[in-house]
């Protein structure tokens, strides 16, 4: 363990969590070997690690909900072996996890106090002034549904803090918001910061981890390879404690861009395509061309590409595919002419969690498995290729998704569009929940897809990834396309400022 | 080697296993139900919940039911009644009723499919709309409800009454419609896409699975399999009624769900089906052979449907854990 210099006024600071030689298999697998980790009061400890690598589940032994097999948590210096989330609750710890957990039809106000013992109103006037506090301006009486998810992670937060919570653990918080809601919550998490509660912050995002975090841990195969405090460090750091030990020599380097041939007709043209979240929006892709498009969340990016595959049919406009005006669309017509869609949202919209892999891989093609019958032979070769191909890690096409990790369950959905034989490709996020190999696994992807002349429309909220695939990048603001930049115009502050909305 | 150890890990299997022991039991008091014609012949009282149970296993995989099987199956049996005794050839008649049944369950797909209502508010209310046009039609004909429209030909009465060697006619209808279905469910696209619905609507959708065409086709099947229902029991009955088969609902949703068919969705298969209603025919004729009441064998029949259901999550909670732990050794 390296430890870093001292900081002297962390000396005077107590702690507020000791984790000693912390043990957790499952099914006789050590998910975490023996992790140590402390937490001192006003403290952001950031914990950074591929998925799989055990911080949640870390966190989890923290809340109370898993046991630990061996080791020992101390909270404020006593030890503390909980039994169950309440407990942990009592002893001041709160987890706000990924996906917010709020009951849509009950209000704000009701939501926030449940499972305490408060009645309804006798803590409304608390609960609006930490509100504010929070900057969080919806009335309280309002149902819950109606907040977007930024909205329910501050509704998570604010429970915790009338649970007079001592110990924050944010659980990938920031990957749902947009820039501003970012900022908005990193502001309030300084403000909790200064009033003595120590947070435990899970990103995937390193350039957020360096701008809010005081201390960092990188978290790699059950142990802690990494310790200090982010003065110390920088993202090649970060990345480099992060890939496994064969990975580090591997420079990250830009893609190799591939010259687009002079002359060349484009695969996609969008003429003056309008929707209900995005308006007038023209451009095109042309053959082996990765088009970027950033913009913050909300800026209407998803919306344009379902709008262009046909899955919401209230779009004016054209879409045009080689010469011919493409109207009339659904995802199975898209296909046909040689459009796939990979959404966002993988779970709800991309992969079919409880049935085999390879079910998801043939499910665009059902009608070319076979003349009349699906041939199961012909069904698995194709599963296996593409497992193979793509490296994906799996017991084999028959093993049900839902045990994959988050990257791999990516693989198989890119899998899906690919078995398509598509013209163009379009990425939604396509690294979200990804870990940083899984990632550098898709990027190659992308590279193998563009040498075969498949046109790409890859839209990300990654800047970097964003800047350092794309050929040109299209900057979406509320709806409309504000600029667009060439590789060599491409920087993260243009297209930052152009995301909100200040063209260049 | 791994095929075989495969099937003796599904429900199908087990519940195959429970049809055994059935036999067994019933034949331990009663020695004529070990006879195969006996065991055969016993289940033409249940073919009509069979031949709804079979497609209605469809439905409840995309995630949807269908409450309106028996009024389809009344309003089949009054369109060859009707047609019949207004001259038309029996063919015709037998023709029209089919065509009735798997008219009602197309309308039955279309308003599930371009509607945001529940398939159970939907099919609730066509329930009563088939069932009123059928008393409607028979009113006007002054058929009375209880006696029905009869006079029909030999011929079409030996549908129910013929077979084949040993093996009664509705048998066979109920073996051929398993067939047919089990090819459309485990073989074909429209069967894989059925699952893939069920499991995640939105991903077949993004998919670009026909979902409303492949929802309508499994309501167009059920009704296709009540109007062959209807037909069977206008024929078993020797008279047309419009309250045919309106205790079949609830049998035929209990041979679905003890089949092993998800009744969210997503899962189940055509011979579990298959296999659940012989195994409720026979548990329903050993019963009766045994002098159990009818309500008792309500009973019985409901807690054989929970003990069941209950013994399924169970078996597929330990399914699963040992699968992971394989999953995780690998």
């Amino acid at each position: 363990m390296i430890h870093g210099e001292k900081i002297p006024d962390s000396e005077m600071r107590k702690d507020l969590v000791e984790l000693n030689g912390i043990w957790k298999s499952f099914n006789g697998v050590a998910v975490l070997r023996g992790v140590n980790l402390d937490l001192k009061s006003g403290e952001i400890h950031a914990l950074l690690g591929g998925n799989g690598s055990g911080k949640s589940t870390l966190m989890k032994i923290l809340s109370g909900i898993y046991r630990k097999n061996a080791g020992t948590i101390r909270i404020s210096g006593e030890e503390c072996n909980f039994l169950n989330p309440s407990q942990a609750h009592e002893s001041g710890i709160y987890l706000v996890p990924q996906e917010p957990k709020i009951f849509p039809n009950l209000s704000i106000e009701e939501n926030i106090i449940i499972g305490t013992s408060y009645t309804l109103g006798s803590k409304t006037e608390e609960i609006k002034k930490m509100g504010q506090q929070l900057g969080f301006s919806e009335s309280l009486s309002r149902p819950a549904g109606i907040l977007s998810i930024a909205g329910q992670q501050l509704l998570e937060i604010l429970r915790g803090l009338l649970r007079n919570v001592k110990i924050l653990i944010l659980d990938e918080p920031t990957s749902t918001l947009t820039f501003r809601e970012v900022e908005s919550l990193f502001k309030q998490l300084r403000n909790l910061k200064n009033q003595g509660i120590g947070v435990f912050f899970i990103s995937h995002r390193i350039n957020e981890i360096l701008e809010i975090a005081d201390r960092v841990s990188v978290l790699r195969d059950g142990n802690f390879v990494l310790d200090k405090p982010v003065a110390q460090l920088n993202e090649t750091t970060l990345i480099n404690a992060m890939l496994p030990d064969d990975r580090i020599s591997k420079k990250i380097e830009e893609t190799s861009q591939k010259k687009i041939a002079e002359g060349l007709a484009p695969l996609l043209k969008i003429r003056n395509l309008t929707g209900e979240a995005f308006n007038g929006i023209s451009f095109s892709v042309m053959p082996g061309e990765i088009v970027g498009l950033a913009g913050v969340v909300g800026a209407g990016r998803t919306e344009l590409a379902e709008g262009i595959v046909g899955i919401d049919k209230n779009v004016t406009g054209e879409v045009i595919i080689g010469n011919e005006s493409f109207s009339q669309r659904s995802p199975g017509r898209s296909r046909k002419k040689g459009i796939v869609y990979v959404p966002e949202d993988r779970a709800a919209h991309g992969i079919f969690l409880d049935l085999q892999n390879l079910y998801t891989t043939s499910s665009s093609i059902l009608s070319e498995m076979g003349k009349l019958f699906i041939s199961n032979k012909k069904e698995r070769q194709l599963g296996e290729y593409f497992i193979k191909k793509l490296g994906i890690k799996t017991n084999g096409p028959k093993q049900i998704s839902r045990t994959l990790s988050g990257g791999n369950q990516q693989k198989i959905v890119i899998s899906r569009a690919m078995a398509c034989n598509p013209k163009v490709i379009i990425l939604d996020e396509p690294t979200r929940g990804v870990d940083a190999e899984a990632r550098e696994d898709v990027y190659d992807i992308i590279k193998s897809l563009i040498d075969l002349d498949v046109g790409i429309l890859l839209i990300s909220s990654d800047l970097e990834e964003v800047i350092r695939l794309s050929d040109r990048i299209l900057v979406m603001y509320r709806g409309e396309i504000i600029e667009e930049l060439s590789k060599d115009e491409s920087t993260i502050e243009r297209v930052t400022s152009g995301a909100f909305g200040v063209a260049g | 080697m791994k095929i075989k150890g495969e099937i003796f890990k599904r429900w199908e299997f087990i519940i195959f296993l429970l049809l055994l022991l059935e036999i067994l039991v019933f034949g331990f008091f009663n020695s004529s139900f070990l006879n195969i014609k006996n065991i055969l012949y016993s289940t033409t009282d249940f073919a009509h919940i069979s031949l709804v149970a079979l497609p209605l296993t469809l439905v409840i995989i995309t995630g949807g039911i269908d409450i309106s099987i028996a009024s389809i199956m009344g309003l089949t049996s009054i369109v060859i009644g009707s047609t019949w005794s207004l001259g038309a050839p029996i063919q015709v008649a037998v023709s029209l009723g089919l065509l009735s049944g798997i008219a009602a369950g197309t309308f039955n797909g279309f308003l599930v499919a371009y509607t945001d209502i529940q398939p159970l508010v939907i099919t609730l209310g066509t329930m009563f709309l088939y069932s009123g046009i059928a008393t409607g039609i028979a009113g006007s004909l002054g058929a009375s409800g209880y006696n029905g429209i009869g006079d029909f030909p030999e011929g079409f009465l030996s549908f129910a009454y013929g077979s084949i060697g040993f093996i009664p006619s509705s048998m066979i209808y109920i073996i051929l419609f398993a067939l047919f279905l089990g090819f459309i469910l485990h073989r074909h696209w429209l069967g894989r896409s059925i699952y893939l619905i069920g499991v995640n609507v939105n991903t077949a959708l993004y998919n670009g699975i026909k979902v409303k065409l492949v929802i309508v086709l499994t309501y167009t099947l059920t009704g296709l399999g009540s109007a062959i229902a209807g037909i069977l029991l206008t024929s078993y009955f020797t008279s047309a009624r419009s309250d045919l088969g309106s205790e079949a609902l609830l049998p035929a949703l209990t041979a679905v769900v003890l089949g092993g068919t998800n009744i969210l969705g997503g899962s189940g298969t055509i011979i579990g089906t298959f296999i659940a209603a012989i195994f409720l025919g026979i548990l329903k004729q050993g019963l009766m052979a045994l002098g159990v009441t009818n309500n008792v064998s309500q009973v019985v029949i409901g807690l054989v449907l929970i003990v069941a259901v209950a013994a399924k999550l169970f078996f597929t909670k330990l399914k699963m854990n040992s699968g992971n732990s394989k999953i995780q050794t690998e």
